[in-house]
């Protein structure tokens, strides 16, 4: 696994436990939250590897 | 690289097809949660306020019918005061604030009128439903004793006594039936029925429930699929079943079920008794008519029948035991026990045992791939013919029993061991001979097998 693969895996762990533990504890509607913002984690998965490959190619 | 890419790919994408899922169920399921209530198993459910009207009394002149139409809320019917129908809304509001659903509430009202010498009486749900409240209209209603009812109920408990005739169809709620004078009609849907008391036909079709019934003086018909009935003291019963339990107690004409994929147990019945059926076990206990089976890979069992017996199955077993008529039983890779056949009859079986104790008159028996054992306390009545393959024969009779016997093995040998045998012939693979002066014809005869003719109780 690459470490853009390991930062979005962590954050998506990350993410998705706080917010579900917000919405256990009644701050927030969890599922209202995820459903709206999951598709996020494939923006910033996608940016992390175009950012990654631009760098690649300037270092070449 | 790739794979761990690939599985990351599918979490994040399973994870948002589960939260897509959870929303729309969440959002679009009828009632969902986001007014505060939500739609389970056709019931509301949530936090709610009961709000119940005055009683509302129409005159009801004598031979009138009524009609109740509700859609969600309990309806039950009982006995009343003459020439009056009496009927209590209770309306149940489901939203969380009281002061909504009392508003709400206001707006909900009976609806009785008279059409064509019938009282209907229902509610105005349809003007005043509206997607974000969820409510319930409960009737409480008395008529007269013996008025004629056609019921229909959604989704709520329906009751109903007391009535002169019943057309109900009611579904999700259980549905209780007691004391109809005349004929009742009953069409139910994902609910269990009881029925108790009713004076003329009963007519059920049931779907997705299970059905109780009792006392029912005029004839029965039943059409039952996915469910279980238990009948007990019903006149003549008809039933057409599909993956369905039946069990009927004292039947007071005769019984007939069609069944797919059906268990069948009744015991009492007066009259014959004819039951097709697959993939399930038949048992009929005291039937004073001829019994009739047809199955497909499922046991038989038929216990003092008074008349003739006929029974077809496969891949499984028949028991007969006391049986007063003539019997003719085919199995297919299965066995038959029979005892107590007072006028004999034809038993074929292949791939398993047959085995008789007891029989009278004549009686022929065919196995295939099976091995015969007859025992007989008394001496033969009736011609004995008896052929079987790759298995043995074994036959027991009475010392001293008059008969005239022949009994041929191919590749078997042949032992007769009765007393007072004269033979005619006498080889290893084949007997000829009589007792006494004679008798009844006894022919026996096994291919790949061993024939044993001894005295009942020598060889136990």
């Amino acid at each position: 696994m690459s470490a853009t693969e390991r930062l979005v895996f962590g954050l998506f762990l990350v993410t998705v436990g706080l917010v579900w533990t917000l919405g256990n504890l009644g701050v927030l509607d969890a599922l209202h939250l995820l459903r709206r913002t999951w598709p996020l984690f494939l923006v910033l998965w996608g940016t992390l590897e175009f950012v990654r490959g631009k760098r690649q190619e300037v270092s070449r | 690289v790739r794979a761990a890419r690939a599985g990351l790919f599918l979490l994040i994408m399973g994870f948002g097809g589960v939260v897509e899922t959870a929303w729309q169920v969440r959002e679009h399921v009828p009632g969902g949660t986001r007014f505060g209530w939500r739609m389970f198993r056709g019931r509301y459910d949530g936090p709610s306020h009961p709000f119940e009207q005055a009683p509302h009394t129409v005159p009801l002149p004598a031979g009138t019918a009524v009609r109740v139409e509700n859609e969600f809320g309990a309806v039950r019917v009982a006995a009343g005061q003459a020439a009056e129908a009496r009927v209590v809304l209770r309306t149940v509001v489901y939203e969380p604030s009281a002061e909504k659903a009392r508003a709400f509430a206001s707006h909900v009202r009976l609806d009785t009128r008279t059409e064509n010498g019938v009282l209907h009486i229902g509610t105005n749900r349809r003007e005043v439903e509206r997607g974000d409240t969820g409510f319930e209209t409960h009737l409480e209603i008395q008529l007269p004793a013996g008025t004629a009812l056609q019921l229909r109920n959604e989704h709520g408990e329906t009751s109903v006594a007391d009535v002169g005739s019943l057309d109900l169809e009611a579904g999700f709620e259980a549905v209780d039936v007691q004391r109809v004078q005349g004929d009742a009609r009953l069409q139910v849907r994902h609910a269990d029925t009881s029925i108790g008391d009713v004076s003329g036909a009963l007519q059920l079709t049931v779907r997705h429930g299970d059905l109780a019934a009792a006392r029912v003086k005029g004839a029965t018909r039943l059409d039952l699929e996915h469910g279980r009935a238990e009948l007990e003291d019903t006149a003549s019963l008809h039933a057409s079943t599909r993956h369905a339990t039946v069990r009927a107690v004292r039947v007071g004409g005769g019984l007939e079920v069609q069944g797919e994929h059906t268990e069948v147990d009744a015991t009492g019945v007066q009259g014959p008794a004819t039951v097709r059926t697959s993939f399930q076990n038949v048992a009929l206990t005291d039937v004073t008519g001829d019994a009739i089976l047809e199955n497909q890979n499922g046991g038989v069992k038929l216990l003092r029948v008074g008349g003739r017996v006929e029974a077809t199955t496969r891949h499984d077993d028949v028991e007969l035991d006391t049986i007063g008529g003539p019997v003719k039983v085919t199995v297919q890779n299965g066995g038959v026990a029979a005892r107590g056949l007072a006028q004999g009859g034809e038993i074929q079986a292949s791939h398993d045992a047959i085995d008789v104790d007891g029989w009278s008159g004549a009686l022929s028996v065919a196995g295939e791939n099976t091995s015969v054992h007859l025992e007989s306390g008394q001496p033969l009545s009736g011609r004995l013919e008896v052929r079987t393959s790759h298995d043995d024969l074994k036959l027991d009779l009475p010392a001293g029993a008059p008969l005239e016997i022949s009994a041929r093995a191919e590749h078997g040998d042949v032992r007769v061991e009765l007393p007072g045998l004269s033979t005619t012939t006498s080889t290893s693979d084949f007997v000829a001979g009589r007792v006494g002066s004679g008798g009844p014809a006894v022919s026996l005869q096994a291919t790949n097998g061993t024939i044993v003719v001894s005295t009942t109780g020598a060889t136990r």
